[in-house]
C-alpha cells in the first residue's frame, strides 16, 4: 500500500475529503455489506428476546466461551472472564445495543459508499466499520502481530489479507485526521491516575520518557500501521 | 455488616472510629488486553475519545498494552466500570474488568 496517495484529507470548510476509487468503493461496499450477517449476534446470545429459555441458553453460551464462534466473542468479548454468570448477565444487557450500533455505523457505511467528501460522524462509522471489518478478518484468517505484509497471489486468502491491509491503511488515515479535531487535554489532568496511588513512581519515570516525546512521535508517524 | 460510626466520645479513639467506619464499595477497574488487529494509533485514539486522556497518557496506556500485554485504563464502580467496556467493546477493543 506504500506509494498510494493519501485517501483522507480535512478541508478547509471542516468536511473530510474521502478520495477511494471507484474500484476501492466497490470491494469495501462488498466486504462492509458481508459483515451485516457477521456481527449480529444469534439470538441465544440475547436474552431479552426469548425470556426464561434464553436466559439459561445465555447463561450457557456464557458458562462456555470456548463453544462461541470465535468472531462474535472477539467482537463481543466476555466482560468479567473470571465470573461466567456476569459476564452472560453483562451480555444480555448490553449485546443488543452494541450490535445496533455495529449496524448503524454499516447503514452510514453503505449510505456514503459515493461520497467524495464526509463529515466527522460519516468518517467515525467509516472507521468503526473497517475497524469490525479487520477483526472479523483477522480472527477468521488468525492474523498475527508479525505476520509479514507480504501476499503470496497463489494464498486462497489472498484477497482478504490485500482488504484487510488496505483497510488498515485507510483506518490510519481516517484515525489522523479524526484525533486532529480531539480537544486538547493537558498532560498533568490525567498524568496521574485518580485511583492508582503505587504509579507514582512509575509516572515520574515515564515522564523523564516523555522528554523524548518529540522524537517518539517521529517514530509512531512512520509505525502508525503497526498493530498495538 | 459493618456497625454504624462510633459516636465520638471521651472514651472513643481515633483508631475505633476509622475502624467502625461502613466499608467504601468494592472497587473494580477495566483491563485492555492485546490483540494483533487494532491498530496502535487507533487504541491511542479511542483512549483519548472515551476517556478524555491526553495524547502522552494515552499513547502510554496503549504502549504498555502493546508491550506488557495489558493495562488498566479505568477505574471504578461496578457500574461504571461496566459501562466503560462497554464503550471499548463498541470500539472493537478486547476489554475485561475485575475486582480490584
Amino acid at each position: 500500500v506504500a506509494g498510494l496517495p493519501p485517501r483522507v484529507a480535512r478541508l478547509d470548510d471542516g468536511r473530510i475529503a474521502f478520495l477511494l476509487s471507484p474500484v476501492e468503493r466497490v470491494i469495501l461496499g462488498g466486504y462492509v455489506e458481508g459483515l451485516r450477517d457477521r456481527v449480529t449476534p444469534p439470538p441465544g446470545d440475547d436474552a431479552g428476546e426469548d425470556g426464561a429459555g434464553a436466559d439459561a441458553a445465555s447463561g450457557l453460551e456464557g458458562a462456555m466461551p470456548a463453544t462461541r464462534d470465535p468472531v462474535l466473542a472477539r467482537l463481543y468479548p466476555d466482560a468479567i472472564p473470571a465470573d461466567w454468570a456476569a459476564s452472560a448477565s453483562y451480555r444480555d444487557l448490553v449485546v443488543r445495543d452494541l450490535a445496533d450500533g455495529r449496524l448503524a455505523a454499516l447503514d452510514t457505511v453503505a449510505r456514503t459508499l459515493d461520497a467524495t467528501t464526509l463529515d466527522d460522524a460519516q468518517a467515525g462509522a467509516w472507521l468503526g466499520a473497517l475497524n469490525d471489518l479487520r477483526l472479523v478478518i483477522g480472527t477468521e484468517l488468525d492474523v498475527r502481530e508479525d505476520d509479514s505484509l507480504e501476499i503470496d497471489e497463489h494464498d486462497p486468502d489472498a484477497e482478504r489479507r490485500l482488504v484487510y491491509g488496505f483497510a488498515a491503511w485507510l483506518q490510519g488515515q481516517l484515525v489522523d485526521v479524526l484525533a486532529d479535531a480531539l480537544p486538547y487535554v493537558a498532560d498533568e489532568l490525567t498524568d496521574a491516575p485518580e485511583e492508582d496511588d503505587q504509579r507514582g513512581a512509575a509516572d515520574v519515570a515515564d515522564k523523564a520518557a516523555d522528554a523524548d516525546e518529540g522524537a517518539a512521535d517521529a517514530e509512531d508517524g512512520a509505525a502508525s500501521d503497526d498493530p498495538a | 455488616m459493618p456497625e454504624s460510626p462510633a459516636k465520638p466520645g471521651p472514651s472513643t479513639t481515633l483508631e475505633e472510629v476509622v475502624r467502625a467506619r461502613p466499608l467504601p464499595a468494592p472497587r473494580w477497574i477495566v483491563i485492555v488486553w492485546n490483540d494483533p488487529v487494532n491498530l496502535m494509533t487507533y487504541v491511542t485514539f479511542v483512549f483519548r475519545k472515551l476517556f478524555g486522556y491526553s495524547q502522552s497518557h494515552a499513547r502510554r496506556l496503549m504502549l504498555q498494552v502493546h508491550h506488557e500485554g495489558r493495562a488498566v485504563v479505568s477505574g471504578g464502580t461496578r457500574e461504571k466500570c461496566e459501562h466503560d467496556v462497554a464503550r471499548l467493546h463498541a470500539h472493537g477493543l478486547w476489554a475485561t474488568m475485575q475486582p480490584d
